[in-house]
C-alpha cells in the first residue's frame, strides 16, 4: 500500500449526491493501489468486435454526418434490439433518438417530461441524477419508499396514494440503481394502469435490463397496450457492453414526445459522435455472446459481494438485476459516510455510502462487482475486516 | 397536459444546427492514429468529467495563440461546439447542485435560483445568432434579450446595443466573434470596450471563439481581456475533419469552473473517451495543416469575391471560411443556384437575417463565376 494520505475524513465536506461521489473518488484516486466497488464502470472490456468497428471508421477517416437524432442503422439497430430484448415496437425514423451516453437519456427524458412546478413521483432510493435533472427541470420530485426487507420493490398502492393534481410523471428504473431491485411483472402491469387512469408519463429506465438474476423477469411499461404512447424509455450500450467510455445511448417512445425531445437534443449537444455510434450499431447488431458471458461472471461476483455481506452481518435487498448490491450497516452503529470513510482510509476500498442518494439512506452502502475475481474478493475481505475489528456487524 | 396528445409546449423540432460551417480536410494520421492507440490500450471506461488531461493541456496550448493564458484545470471538454454553448450558457445563469451554498457572495448573486433568473436576469442574445443559441437557451424557461446588430456591416452587436443591453440588466450576454453566419469580427478596440462594460456592470459574458482560426489579420479573444467573467466556447479542431467526432470545448471563469464541471457531469458524465484521444491527436497536426487549409481558403475566398470588390451586397467579414452576402428577395433563388452548383450555402432566416445568404468557402471550389452571377441579378433563375 502507499503510505501517502493526504485527505482524510475531516478534509471531505458535507456534500451531497454526486457531488459527495465524485469527492470520494477524487479521494480514492489518491491512493496508488485504490479499490472502487462503488462507480457503476465495468472492468471488463469493449468486446473486440466492437473495438473493431470503430477501428474500421477511424482507419477510414470516416466524416459521415449524423443527425441530430442519430445515424439511421443506429437507430434501426435500436429498434431491432428493443423489439427483440423488450417487446417494444418503435419506428426508427421517428421514435428513437440516439443520445450521449445513458446520461443525456435521463437528462433529456426528465426535460421532455417537466415543466416548473410539475411533480414526478419517484421510488427511493434512485439513481442521483434524476435529483439533479428533476431540479434543473424545475419540477418537484415526490419521493415513494421502498423497503430492503420488500428487496425494494415499488408498491403500486404507495404510489396511488403519492398522486396530486400536479402529479406528471412516474419513474420506473428497474433494474433499480442503487438497489438493484426489479419490479415485478405484475406490479409493473399496476403501475401502468395507474399512471393511464390519472393521465401520466412513465419514464422508464432500463439501463440494466440484461442483467437478471435468481429467474427474476423485467417486463417494460412501453410494450403494454396501455404504456406504449404515455412512456419514455431510456436504455444504453454503456453497461451491457462495457462501454461507458463511448457515450451512446438512446431513447424510445411515442412520436409526439420524441419530437420535443429531439428540439432538446439539439439545444444540449447536437449530434453524438459517429465513432461511438459505429461501435454502437455492431453492439447491438453483433454476436451477443459477450453479453451472456457477462452475465455469468456477474452472477459469480454477485455471489461473493452476497457471502461477503451475509459475513458481516449487513441486511440487503436481494439483488434481482443490475451490478450491485445495497446493504443495510446499522448493526456498525455508523452512517454510511463515516462507515465508508473508514474503508477508504484503513483499506483503500471505495464503496459509495447510501447517503449520496438520499439522506434517507444513511444507513445503506451500495457495493458494485465490477472488479476482477481476485481483485473483489479480496477487497471485500478488507471491507470485513474493518467492519468485524471495530467491533461492528455479526460473524455469521 | 394530456401526455398521450403531445402537450409539451413543442416547436419545430427540425432545427438544424449550423455548426460552424467550415470547410474541412481529411481526419489526420495523427488523429486517427491517437484514436486508433487509445483503443489498443481499452482507453474504452469513462473519462474525468471534464475531460482527459492531455487534451485539456493541449486546448489550454492552442489558446495561448489567441492572446488566452488560462490553466488547462479550466478547461472543460463537451460533446462538441453546442454542448459547450449549452453548459456556459444554462451552467452560468443558474446553481448546479448543491455546491451552492458553498460558494462566495459574488457568485451567489449572479449564480442565482431559477426564479431570480427568470424574471430578473435576462440572457442577452445577439438579434442574428446561431439557431444552436437560441435551442441551448429553450431547454429551460427563461427571459431571453435580443441585442440589436449591425445591419449594415457586420451583423454583430454594437457596443453600444451590449450597454443598453446590460443597462437594461441583464448579467450574461452571449457573443459570435468571428459571428457564425457572417465571419465577422470584434475589433481589439471594441473587445477593450465590451470588457469595460463587463467590469462596469458587474456581468458575464459567453463568447463564442469556434472559428478564430479562420480569421485573417490579428484577433481578440475576449477571454484574453477578461478571463474572469468570460467563458469562451469552441469547437476542436475546426477544418481538421473531427467535426462528427464532436469535441469542443469551454474555458470557464474561476467562480463558475465547479457549477460548470458538476453540470457536464448531469448532462453525459464524460465525453467520448476515445474521440478525446483522436482530438489529441489532432492537436499536434492542428498548427501545420490549419496554416495550409487557411492560405487556401483565403485563396479561394479572394477569387469568389473577384469582380464584386465595393459591392455593398457583400458583408464584411474577416474570416476566411464564409462568405455573406445581402440579397434582399434574391436570397432564396440564390441559395437554389448555388446549391444546384454544388456550393454549400445557408438561408441567413433560421439565424435571424433573412434576406442573407451565407457560403461556405471550400478550398478547392472555384466558385468566383457563380457568385458574379448572383451579385449581377441576371442569371435565368
Amino acid at each position: 500500500m502507499v503510505s501517502q494520505k493526504p485527505v482524510t475524513a475531516g478534509d471531505v465536506p458535507r456534500k451531497q449526491g454526486t457531488d459527495l461521489l465524485y469527492s470520494l473518488i477524487a479521494q480514492a484516486r489518491q491512493y496508488r493501489d485504490a479499490v472502487i466497488l462503488g462507480r457503476g464502470d465495468p472492468d471488463l472490456d469493449t468486446p473486440a468486435h466492437i473495438v473493431a468497428a470503430a477501428n474500421a471508421s477511424i482507419e477510414a477517416g470516416e466524416r459521415t454526418s449524423s443527425p441530430v437524432n442519430g445515424l439511421p442503422e443506429l437507430r434501426q439497430a435500436v429498434a431491432r434490439r428493443v423489439r427483440r430484448v423488450n417487446n417494444i415496437t418503435v419506428n426508427p425514423d421517428s421514435e428513437v433518438i440516439i443520445t450521449n451516453g445513458g446520461q443525456e437519456a435521463v437528462f433529456l427524458m426528465v426535460q421532455t417530461a417537466l415543466r416548473p412546478g410539475d411533480e414526478i413521483l419517484v421510488p427511493v432510493p434512485t439513481y442521483n441524477s434524476y435529483d439533479d435533472a428533476i431540479r434543473f427541470a424545475g419540477a418537484v420530485k415526490v419521493s415513494v419508499p421502498t423497503f430492503v426487507d420488500r428487496n425494494f420493490v415499488v408498491e403500486p398502492a404507495r404510489v396511488r396514494s403519492a398522486i396530486t393534481p400536479r402529479t406528471r410523471a412516474l419513474l420506473m428504473v428497474s433494474p433499480c440503481n442503487p438497489t438493484a431491485g426489479v419490479i415485478p411483472p405484475k406490479a409493473v402491469r399496476e403501475l401502468v394502469e395507474i399512471a393511464a387512469e390519472h393521465d401520466l408519463l412513465v419514464l422508464a429506465d432500463e439501463i440494466y435490463d440484461q442483467f437478471l438474476y435468481d429467474g427474476a423477469i423485467h417486463l417494460s411499461p412501453a410494450s403494454l397496450d396501455l404504456g406504449r404512447e404515455r412512456t419514455i424509455t431510456i436504455n444504453s450500450v454503456s453497461k451491457t457492453y462495457a462501454m461507458t467510455g463511448w457515450r451512446v445511448g438512446w431513447v424510445v417512445g411515442p412520436e409526439h414526445l420524441m419530437k420535443r425531445l429531439s428540439r432538446l437534443k439539439t439545444g444540449v449537444s447536437g449530434p453524438t459522435s459517429v465513432v461511438a455510434q459505429r461501435a454502437a450499431i455492431a453492439a447491438l447488431d453483433g454476436p451477443q455472446d459477450c453479453v451472456r458471458e457477462f452475465l455469468e461472471i456477474y452472477k459469480r461476483r454477485r455471489r461473493l459481494v452476497l457471502d461477503a455481506l451475509d459475513a458481516m452481518g449487513f441486511k440487503y435487498g436481494i439483488p434481482f438485476g443490475g451490478q450491485f448490491a445495497f446493504a443495510d450497516i446499522s448493526p456498525t452503529g455508523l452512517d454510511s459516510l463515516s462507515l465508508v470513510q473508514r474503508v477508504l482510509d484503513e483499506t483503500h476500498v471505495l464503496i459509495y455510502p447510501g447517503f449520496a442518494f438520499g439522506q434517507d439512506w444513511e444507513s445503506f452502502v451500495r457495493v458494485t462487482y465490477l472488479q476482477p475475481d481476485e481483485v473483489l474478493r479480496d477487497s471485500l475481505e478488507r471491507v470485513k475486516h474493518v467492519v468485524l475489528s471495530h467491533g461492528t456487524g455479526s460473524r455469521s | 397536459m394530456n401526455p398521450t396528445t403531445g402537450a409539451a409546449p413543442d416547436q419545430d423540432s427540425r432545427v438544424l444546427l449550423a455548426g460552424i460551417g467550415y470547410a474541412s480536410m481529411p481526419i489526420s494520421e495523427e488523429a486517427r492514429s491517437s484514436a486508433l492507440d487509445a483503443l489498443e490500450r481499452k482507453q474504452t471506461h469513462y473519462a474525468p468529467v471534464a475531460g482527459i488531461e492531455p487534451l485539456r493541456s493541449a486546448v489550454a496550448s492552442y489558446l495561448a495563440t489567441l492572446g488566452l493564458d488560462v490553466p488547462a484545470q479550466r478547461v472543460i471538454i463537451t460533446g462538441g461546439a453546442q454542448e459547450a454553448i449549452f453548459l456556459a450558457l444554462q451552467g452560468m445563469t443558474r446553481p448546479y447542485g448543491d455546491a451552492t451554498t458553498a460558494r462566495g457572495d459574488r457568485e451567489a448573486r449572479y449564480l442565482a435560483d431559477y426564479d431570480v433568473v427568470r424574471d430578473l436576469l435576462p440572457v442577452a442574445i445577439p438579434a442574428v445568432v446561431d439557431p444552436g443559441v437560441r435551442a441551448a437557451l429553450d431547454v429551460r424557461e427563461r427571459r431571453v434579450t435580443s441585442m440589436p446588430v449591425d445591419e449594415q456591416a457586420s451583423l454583430l452587436p454594437t457596443v453600444a446595443a451590449i450597454e443598453q443591453a446590460l443597462e437594461q440588466g441583464s448579467k450574461l450576454i452571449y457573443l459570435e466573434s468571428p459571428g457564425r453566419l457572417t465571419g465577422s469580427i470584434y475589433t481589439h478596440s471594441q473587445v477593450r470596450q465590451i470588457a469595460g462594460l463587463l467590469q462596469t456592470h458587474d456581468a458575464f459574458c459567453v463568447w463564442d471563439q469556434s472559428a478564430a482560426p479562420a480569421v485573417a489579420g490579428e484577433y481578440k479573444s475576449l477571454a484574453a481581456l477578461e478571463p474572469e467573467r468570460t467563458a469562451a466556447v469552441g469547437q476542436l479542431w475546426p477544418g481538421q475533419g473531427l467535426e462528427t467526432w464532436q469535441i469542443g470545448y469551454v474555458v470557464a471563469p474561476a467562480v463558475c469552473l465547479e457549477s460548470l464541471v458538476a453540470l457536464k457531469q448531469v448532462l453525459s458524465i464524460c465525453t467520448s473517451t476515445p474521440a478525446q484521444w483522436g482530438a489529441c491527436g489532432a492537436a499536434q497536426a492542428f498548427p501545420t495543416e490549419h496554416a495550409v487549409l487557411k492560405s487556401r481558403l483565403e485563396a479561394a475566398r479572394h477569387q469568389m469575391l473577384s469582380g464584386a470588390s465595393g459591392d455593398p451586397r457583400v458583408l464584411p467579414g474577416q474570416s476566411v471560411h464564409v462568405l455573406a452576402l445581402q440579397l434582399g428577395d434574391a436570397a432564396a433563388a440564390a441559395h437554389e443556384r448555388l446549391t444546384a452548383q454544388g456550393i454549400p450555402c445557408e438561408d441567413g432566416t433560421a439565424y435571424g437575417a433573412p434576406g442573407v445568404l451565407r457560403i461556405t468557402v471550400l478550398p478547392e471550389r472555384e466558385a468566383g463565376e457563380a457568385i458574379r452571377d448572383v451579385l449581377r441579378g441576371d442569371a435565368p433563375w
